[in-house]
């Protein structure tokens, strides 16, 4: 056996909202996010741009203080840098990480390479040396390249180069040309404020996204509501309310546009649906079916039950039109419903007589029992039907159905032997008997309790019939049904 | 019963966009392949001449203690100097080729190969031109060439136009165009007024 997901309900509100959010967030979003990358990015390169440019030009200015070997005054030149400008400061340290001048080993170095002690050593050395930074050596290696990041210390954001300082040709004289790079120069720029400035723009940006976002989600959503899902709403709960057979709602049509289209459609539908099914309460069943099956003659096995009010012309004298439809109608709803209960289909009402065909293999039985329940409601209901009483007539057999009529008005209908039998019967049943044939006799014996056989002299029948009284329910058949 | 099929517009209008896209993005990389696929480095610059007979095992800055052989295209021999304010420049023609050889130690045995090159090729056109030349290494075990963007090189060889401690050790503070070596082709004429020692 075939098995078919069935996926969960999601409203059509949910879908075109959750679509909405999803669209703006990524059409908007994406906007959002480039605008403030790119703002912090261009933020980020300028000052990096700015940070190496100051790089580019201590260089120049330290590579100048070194040459005549005046190495001393790029330390003044560092101090002084540190005091101008708080935020930065400018170190210089050996290529093994360790401070530059912080001791003599360099200056004995150069002495020991120059042949004669040109330098004289510092006086004192520092003995309190900070650790190098960790990342100085990674721009060490060959070629020697500049490293240029960011560092979070202590709650506050740096941005930091470190710039190679070259073992250029003409500086080997002094230093050796064993070794390319002299030192490392580092330039850290305290941008805490600058970083914080960031967080601000892209928490507003974000906040702001957000933002916009709920407000074109609120005015999108209400404008898609009011002009869409509200209508397309309605819609559905009308065609819900035709699929449980109430035909009095319509769609209120305000807009002109495609939706207004719709509903003013589904508002002829609903009127078109309304005639068909207040037809089907004067055609019969069968006819219906007919209509679809199509329309050709056939010759078919049936139960017919006619009814017939005893003494209606005299009670139609006497009580005014309006109170005899009022009954005639109560009464023949009534049957309708019993009838349409034991599965018959109404061929016809004619004035106060009612036909009604039972088909299928125990149509007889279902025939005797509406007649049975008919009688007994009737009864029990009398003053309801201002008396009225009605007698019965059932007798089954082969009957020509077909489309009985002209081209302009046609009912499809059953007509025959059994037929005439039937209004025969109910014919000459007094009020509140059931008249049954011989045949429909045998076929429902063991089911309900008769009286007769009795002979009957019918119109258009020579000779006498063979017929019976139904009575009630055989009690066999009662603890059967019990 | 009739089916009503709404015919969908949208999947041309998803797939324009994505045609362009695919397009301009095989563009790119094909224009970057037939980019990163460029050498500069002839496979016969071993039948090059030198540019100096001097021994290059003494330790330098940027190749530190490892032996070097330096090789230059005939176009570099072309070279001829010009005055300029009494003061001779000398300016390598475009297409010039100075292979630097790296070899592993600084004393090679002979028939040793190197283990890197390291390259000038004139041509101030180009946008990587630093001074007017490519930088490049090529590492031969990977047999892949790179052009160095940084300023390292020229920074180094800008020392080559002021005076410094290698061969010529140019005195006269010469513009020798970075490069330390410059060979002095026998036809070479002399600008008058002013001596060239080259220092071999």
């Amino acid at each position: 056996m075939k098995t078919y997901k069935v996926r969960a309900f999601v409203s059509l509100t949910a879908k075109v909202n959750a679509l909405l959010i999803v669209a703006l967030a990524i059409g908007i979003g994406a906007v959002f996010a480039v605008f403030s990358f790119s703002l912090i990015s261009t933020r980020n390169d300028l000052t990096r741009s700015a940070l190496l440019q100051q790089a580019t030009m201590l260089y120049s200015s330290i590579e100048n203080i070194m040459l005549p070997g005046e190495a001393p005054i790029a330390v003044n030149f560092f101090r002084d840098i540190e005091l101008a400008s708080p935020e930065s400061r400018v170190m210089l340290f050996r290529r093994d990480g360790k401070k530059a001048f912080s001791d003599n080993s360099t200056i004995k170095r150069v002495n020991g390479i120059l042949g004669s002690d040109y330098f004289k050593p510092r006086g004192r050395e520092d003995s309190n040396l900070e650790a190098p930074p960790p990342r100085l050596l990674e721009s060490v290696p060959s070629p020697p390249k500049d490293l240029f990041f960011r560092e979070d210390s202590d709650g506050r954001a740096f941005f930091r180069v470190h710039r190679p300082l070259i073992n250029l040709p003409k500086c080997t004289r002094c230093h050796g040309g064993d070794h390319t790079v002299r030192g490392v120069i580092d330039i850290r720029n305290d941008v805490t404020s600058s970083v914080r400035s960031q967080s601000y723009t892209l928490i507003g940006a974000g906040g702001g996204f957000l933002l916009v976002l709920a407000a074109l989600s609120l005015l999108i959503g209400t404008f898609l509501g009011r002009v869409v899902l509200v209508p397309i709403g309605k819609i559905g709960k009308l065609c819900a309310e035709v699929a449980q057979g109430d035909f009095s709602g319509r769609v209120s049509v305000v807009n002109r546009d495609e939706i207004g289209e719709l509903a003013r459609t589904v508002n002829g539908m609903v009127d078109g649906l309304h005639e068909r099914y207040e037809l089907t309460k004067y055609v019969s069943a069968g006819t219906i079916g007919a209509l679809r099956a199509g329309q050709e003659p056939t010759r078919v096995f049936r139960t017919l039950l006619f009814t017939d009010v005893r003494g209606f012309t005299a009670y139609t004298e006497k009580k005014d039109p309006e109170r005899v439809v009022e009954i005639l109608n109560a009464l023949l709803e009534a049957e309708a419903r019993i009838i349409h209960e034991e599965g018959g289909d109404i061929d016809k009402f004619v004035g106060d007589e009612t036909v009604a065909i039972f088909r299928d293999e125990d149509a007889a039985r279902r025939a005797c029992k509406a007649a049975l329940a008919i009688a007994r409601l009737v009864a029990e209901r009398s003053a309801d039907f201002d008396g009225l009483n009605l007698g019965s007539g059932i007798a089954s057999g082969s009957v020509i159905q077909g489309m009985i009529g002209s081209n302009r008005r046609a009912d499809f209908t059953v007509i025959g032997d059994s037929v005439n039998l039937a209004s025969r019967l109910c014919s000459i049943a007094k009020g509140g008997q059931i008249v049954v044939s011989d045949g429909t006799h045998k076929a429902v014996l063991s089911d309900f309790t008769f009286g007769g056989p009795f002979a009957a002299r019918l119109k258009g029948k020579k000779d006498a019939q063979k017929v019976w009284i139904l009575e009630g329910i055989a009690e066999a058949a009662k603890e059967g049904e019990a | 019963m009739k089916a009503y099929r709404a015919r969908s517009y949208l999947r041309y209008a998803a797939v324009a966009p994505c045609l362009l896209v695919s397009i301009v993005a095989l563009a790119f990389v094909s224009c970057a392949a037939k980019e990163e696929a460029k050498t500069y480095l002839p496979s016969d610059y071993t039948v090059w001449r030198r540019t100096t007979d001097v021994v290059l095992d003494y330790p330098i800055p940027g190749h530190e203690d490892h032996f070097r052989v330096i090789k230059m295209n005939e176009t570099g021999f072309g070279i001829e100097p010009r005055a300029e304010d009494g003061r001779r420049r000398w300016e390598f023609p475009e297409g010039t080729i100075i292979v630097k050889e790296i070899f592993e130690g600084s004393k090679p045995v002979p028939a040793e190969s190197p283990v890197m090159l390291t390259a000038m090729v004139k041509a101030p056109a180009d946008p990587r031109a630093r001074g007017g030349w490519l930088w490049i290494t090529k590492d031969l075990a990977a047999n892949k060439e790179s052009v160095i963007t940084g300023s390292f090189c020229v920074n180094c060889h800008g020392n080559a136009n002021e005076a410094h401690p290698y061969g010529s050790k140019n005195v006269d503070e010469e513009f020798s165009d970075y490069v330390f070596f410059i060979p002095l082709k026998a036809s070479a004429s002399k600008p008058a007024a002013v001596d060239y020692e080259s220092g071999y």
